[in-house]
């Protein structure tokens, strides 16, 4: 992914558009609420402290250089809040039976759940669901930026083929992304679904 | 190491994994993640762990406990979330599309559930429809007509100084041969489902689409210049002759080439005539100030004014290759296509997305149900045919 697109991107969120937030936030809220649930054991916390992370990210939104540095600044937010959660627990004196940790978890336990996060998150993702081609020319046409004639040649297809998966795949995705779900933001976004959006 | 880097690194090492599980690591990849793997026993175990099948699943289970868009709006109604106020600069939405579409497939794409759409009547068609073929007729500068198809040599050779002969691929190529006396005018034109070859004496190459023509004469070289009269469709591969300019006349307009390669469109029922240059270079004449064209551009000509822009050859080509390609066309526009290749006569029911966008490619060798089958899919718009026409509706 060219630093051209993700800048763009960003600039629009720290602009202040809220689709682009919408956006971010749809794509990383799942991974940080695993994250945050197998740190606490607790799914309403966990989600409370990933959506107060996330609302730090809109009220800083100005700041981040890259994707990535959204990313671990999320994950940093939330490990932080999850941390000082156990430690106030602490205090106040609750104990959880199925927590036996009095240390708290490690570091090295965080990063682990936060690799399976991560991992989980893209494996499973709307793309992976695509029959083999589809999901290699809708990469390569939309993640690699490559034209029609460069994905024919290097696939051993021809360009009428890499037009034909480029529909079929936009239509799958179009189909497995719920109204709700798949909001504005993608519709706006991506102007072959928002042509066959009706 | 500083958590922030920690994390950073994790974040990273994560995209190795997943980039493998998905077979998309390239080999710089491949070899990091297999230095990081053997770097330690527990970075191997961790590893296996990440890849274990039951393992995904389980805490892929675990993210569907989780409710995004309620969160979202929770998060809203947030007190301190403060709506940003100042005027937004409006970014071209391709350059927006391109930036998230990368991001979303870089990160990924969660899962939601199906969307239950309304399904479309089954496709049913009173008829289908063949595709065009390789045919043309030979009109002679004394009226005289000849129907060129799977005719042989002979009569028409003498008649017209004129070899016809057929390529590995089974198309009719004519060549004109240079041997006649006086300079006749001829004229060869495809109807509605046709489609020709045309060999000149000069080495140059030109193919006729469907309802069009080509006026040349016989002495092509004559008066200092090769020229020919197109009306219609016409790809053209012009040999090299720096003495003498080939000239392609349409009504509106004149090209000037050298020896190049160029598409030119020209149907009265086109908006604008359209000129594209796959290779060389050509002038374009509305009048009598030229247009210079570069490869990859195309002129499009509108009753003699003429815009400069730049050009999908594949889509503009598409015929000359024997397919159809639908990608940023609209709906007519591909349709028109369409009904010169397999002659028909369109009918447009209320409400059709006329300038919706379609897509795909597909061979015009195929029957017309399975052309109109390609659209379908899209579901934007259903398909009837009865006889030669065809009716569109939504």
């Amino acid at each position: 992914m060219s630093h051209y697109n993700e800048t763009e991107l960003l600039t629009r969120i720290a602009a202040g558009d809220q689709l682009a937030y919408d956006h971010i936030f749809r794509l990383f809220y799942k991974p940080l609420c695993f994250f945050a649930y197998k740190i606490l054991l607790d799914q309403a916390k966990a989600e409370d402290l990933v959506q107060d992370g996330l609302l730090k990210l809109w009220q800083r939104r100005g700041d981040f250089e890259s994707i990535n540095k959204v990313k671990s600044f999320l994950y940093v937010s939330v490990r932080n809040a999850c941390f000082d959660d156990i430690e106030h627990q602490k205090v106040i004196g609750r104990h959880r039976d199925e927590l036996h940790r009095t240390a708290g978890p490690s570091d090295e336990n965080i990063l682990e759940v936060l690799m399976q996060a991560e991992v989980v998150a893209s494996v499973f993702s709307m793309v992976n669901t695509l029959p083999d081609q589809c999901r290699k020319v809708i990469r390569m046409t939309f993640e690699e930026g490559k034209t029609p004639k460069q994905i024919a040649d290097e696939l051993g297809i021809t360009v009428s083929t890499v037009s034909n998966q480029k529909m079929r795949g936009l239509i799958l995705l179009k189909k497995r992304l719920s109204e709700k779900d798949v909001t504005l933001a993608i519709c706006l976004l991506l102007p072959e679904l928002h042509k066959i959006m009706r | 190491m500083e958590l922030n880097d920690q994390i950073e690194q994790a974040i990273h090492h994560s995209k190795l994994v997943s980039g493998y599980l998905e077979g998309k690591l390239d080999d710089a990849q491949q070899a990091e993640l297999v230095h990081w793997i053997n770097e330690s026993e527990h970075n191997r175990d961790l590893f296996e762990k990440l890849c274990n099948e039951s393992n995904l699943d389980n805490a892929h289970a675990v993210f569907s406990l989780f409710d995004t868009e309620s969160a979202l709006a929770a998060v809203k109604r947030s007190p301190d979330f403060v709506p940003y106020k100042a005027p937004v600069k409006r970014w071209p939405a391709i350059a927006m599309a391109a930036a998230v579409a990368g991001i979303l497939l870089s990160i990924g794409i969660y899962f939601y559930q199906a969307d239950h759409k309304r399904v479309l009547p089954p496709t049913a068609y009173n008829n289908d429809v063949e595709p065009g073929k390789s045919g043309a007729t030979l009109t002679l500068a004394n009226g005289k007509q000849i129907r060129l198809g799977e005719v042989g040599n002979g009569d028409l050779a003498k008649e017209a100084g004129v070899n016809i002969s057929k390529t590995d691929s089974g198309q009719l190529v004519y060549t004109i041969q240079e041997n006649s006396s006086e300079n006749k005018r001829n004229t060869i034109s495809t109807s509605m489902g046709e489609t020709y070859e045309i060999r000149l004496p000069d080495g140059s190459a030109i193919w006729l689409n469907a309802a069009s023509s080509l006026t040349y004469f016989a002495k092509l070289t004559e008066g200092g210049e090769r020229r020919v009269i197109l009306d219609g469709e016409g790809y053209f591969d012009i040999a090299k002759d720096d003495e003498h300019p080939f000239i392609v006349e349409t009504a509106s307009q004149e090209v000037r080439v050298l020896g190049t390669r160029f598409n030119i469109n020209s149907y009265k029922d086109e908006q604008a005539v359209k000129t594209t240059l796959i290779e060389g270079a050509v002038k374009v004449y509305a009048g009598s100030t030229g247009q210079l064209l570069k490869a990859g551009q195309q002129a499009v000509n509108t009753g003699g004014h003429i815009v400069v822009a730049a050009a999908d050859i594949d889509n503009v080509t598409d015929w000359k290759n024997n397919e159809f390609l639908l990608d940023n066309q609209d709906l007519q526009y591909s349709l028109r296509k369409i009904a010169r290749w397999y002659d028909l006569e369109i009918v447009y029911g209320p409400g059709v997305p006329l300038n919706a966008e379609i897509g795909g490619g597909i061979s015009r060798n195929s029957k017309l149900s399975s052309v109109l089958k390609l659209i379908e899919s899209i579901g934007l718009v259903h398909f009837r045919i009865e006889g030669r026409k065809l009716y569109v509706d939504k």
